[in-house]
């Protein structure tokens, strides 16, 4: 195991180069995402066909319908982080909803499981994190881009690494 | 002799580790480290986050094993043999602990579980009984989240506002604007001798005075102060010093309040238990004396054993004035090595430093630092170092921290700027 093998070329270049990196002027779903280990924040929006409605209890039956068609990111993070955003993006834009959250699960599933003959190989430029789920104290770094996206589509703004779901905003806060 | 701006005499007798003109030999000294014999993905460990916590030398994992192998019993209430040995360790350990920091009394030592549980045991217990809403905390913009956010939730209970003493672009603290801060309202003051993120020294002599000048207690965080220069408690005129004694070369879980014999005589128990007690019915408890009314439970008894001997590691078998010669030394030769690494920037230059460098690098993130030094065996702590906010003050969300300790040598810091140059290579 060797520094490269943990930063293949792949991430290397998303992270000098960014696809879709910068800001959406319109935008159907945003959050913001911020890891308080190491201080990583980011940014995802994007926008959808065919929409549904704005309430949050219609959004399971509404999202069946919808397709990803644009997103783009902001980020002041490590490597890590900003090369899954910027992939991410590439692989998520174009498939409905559904399909991007199975796209979603798989990869979880991929940078953590352990036992390797029983993960999918992921889409795309994701294979490029084969190695992640070696290193538990930069999974998060991986993943933050991916629950942020999953909390812009359950309509929360804000969500970090050390929540284990998005419901319970705002608590135990001191202020 | 003065380092750091403190007075450290110099011992002249024969100690450990010496060379024969009585210089420090670091490789013997290194070689009492188990840990450093232990090879990192297949590279020599060099261990660069002592100020996270210190390596173990033998003579402190020793102590732990014959605590569990010869003497397990419990303190202050059997009368077999094991129970009395625990008992007397144990409390030879308080003395210990009382010459090290020179308190001229040893019940001003109490053992806790860290320097987190001594500020919140203070807080809560000291500080919480006299504020009134609107009364103010003052600590620095160096604290560690440990002495920032137990004065943030007494302030939620009390209405008291927390005051934070504002520092310099080196990363000192300024004096003038500390002094301007105090006033009638200001009930109480915590601040850190030495940051843990920057490796600054606090003028903790003036902080302390200016305090006891306007008769306000004041707390000495000295977690970070403890494994680099000797704690006087004659001369610094603290109310509460705190420390713990994993970051000594002891054991975790285990740390010390000090606290003036006037103010802890004053203070109500926060935990209620065995052995803080002198007679219990269910009309009415009567609290023991002190310390024994703050040591509530069965305390971490092997771990306060081997804490006596990390201290005794420190100031016998090394001695401050030998630690002060080469922590300097390695300070300076690493920050000289690391200042010639292109597109690095130190945060934190004050003008009095213990070995500790934190840094960041043009196009890589800490986070990715770190992770390629540990590919090449380098151990460094990278974040905010549990120091938001001060982070935040130099503009950085992270940094990459290498800290030193007497058990690293001059092929460590050489480690370090290599294996920075191949991270820079790699995502050229």
């Amino acid at each position: 195991m060797s520094a490269s093998e943990l930063y293949q070329r792949v991430i290397l270049d998303h992270n000098r180069n960014p696809r879709n990196y910068g800001e959406l002027t319109q935008f159907d779903y945003f959050a913001r995402g911020f890891n308080p280990i190491c201080g990583d924040r980011l940014t995802v929006f994007f926008s959808v066909e065919n929409r549904g409605g704005n309430e949050l209890q219609e959004i399971e039956a509404f999202r069946s319908h919808e397709i990803l068609s644009q997103m783009r990111f902001i980020s002041n993070s490590c490597a890590l982080c900003r090369a899954s955003a910027s992939i991410m993006t590439e692989v998520l834009t174009g498939n409905p909803i559904g399909k991007c959250l199975n796209i979603f699960q798989d990869f979880m599933d991929f940078i953590q499981t352990e036992a390797r003959d029983e993960v999918k190989e992921p889409i795309g430029d994701l294979k490029a994190f084969s190695e992640i789920y070696r290193f538990p104290a930069r999974r998060k770094c991986v993943s933050l881009p991916w629950k942020t996206f999953v909390a812009a589509l359950n309509q929360h703004h804000d969500v970090t690494t050390e929540e284990s779901n998005y419901s319970d905003q705002g608590k135990g806060t001191i202020k | 002799m003065k380092v750091w701006g403190i007075r450290i005499a110099m011992v002249d007798s024969k100690r450990k580790y010496s060379n024969s003109d009585g210089t420090l030999n670091i490789q013997s000294l290194r070689s009492d480290f188990p840990v450093l014999s232990r090879s990192i993905r297949g590279k020599k460990l060099v261990y660069l986050d002592n100020a996270a916590t210190a390596l173990k030398p033998l003579r402190v994992i020793e102590s732990l094993e014959r605590y569990y192998r010869q003497g397990t019993a419990n303190i202050h209430r059997g009368v077999h043999l094991l129970s009395e040995e625990a008992t007397t360790a144990y409390e030879q350990v308080r003395d210990i602990v009382a010459q090290f920091v020179q308190a001229s009394d040893q019940k001003e030592i109490i053992f806790t579980s860290g320097t987190t549980a001594g500020i919140n045991l203070v807080a809560m217990s000291f500080v919480k009984p006299m504020l009134s809403p609107g009364d103010e905390i003052l600590i620095s913009y160096l604290e560690h989240h440990a002495n920032i956010v137990p004065w943030q939730m007494l302030c939620e209970q009390t209405g008291a506002k927390l005051k934070i003493m504002p520092i310099s672009e080196s990363g000192d603290i300024d004096m003038d604007q500390c002094q301007a801060m105090i006033n009638s309202k200001t009930k109480f003051m915590s601040v850190s001798w030495v940051s843990n993120a920057i490796g600054t020294v606090n003028p903790i002599d003036d902080i302390v005075r200016l305090a006891n000048g306007a008769n306000i207690p004041i707390l000495v965080d000295a977690a970070q102060a403890v494994a680099h220069f000797p704690v006087n408690l004659q001369r610094l005129k603290a109310d509460f010093l705190v420390f713990s004694g994993h970051k000594l070369f002891g054991p975790t879980g285990v740390g010390v309040l000090f606290g003036r014999t006037h103010h802890l005589e004053s203070m109500r128990p926060i935990f209620g238990g065995g052995d803080m007690i002198k007679t219990v019915s269910f009309e009415k408890t009567v609290y023991a004396d002190i310390p024994a009314r703050f040591e509530a439970g069965t305390p971490p008894i092997a771990d306060v054993i081997a804490l006596g001997e990390a201290i005794k590691f420190v100031t016998d078998d090394i001695g401050f004035d030998r630690i002060a010669i080469y922590e300097d030394h390695l300070l300076k030769l690493a920050t000289t090595a690391l200042r010639a690494v292109s597109g690095l920037r130190i945060i934190g230059n004050a003008k009095i430093k213990v070995p500790v460098v934190s840094f960041i690098l043009d196009n890589i993130h800490a986070h990715d630092i770190g992770s390629i030094l540990d590919q090449h065996g380098v151990a460094v702590r990278t974040g905010h170092h549990c120091a938001e906010p001060l982070l935040k003050f130099f503009g950085v969300p992270a940094t990459a921290r290498a800290s030193f300790s007497i058990i690293n040598d001059e092929q460590d810091v050489e480690a370090l700027v290599r294996s920075l140059l191949k991270a820079k290579e790699l995502f050229a």
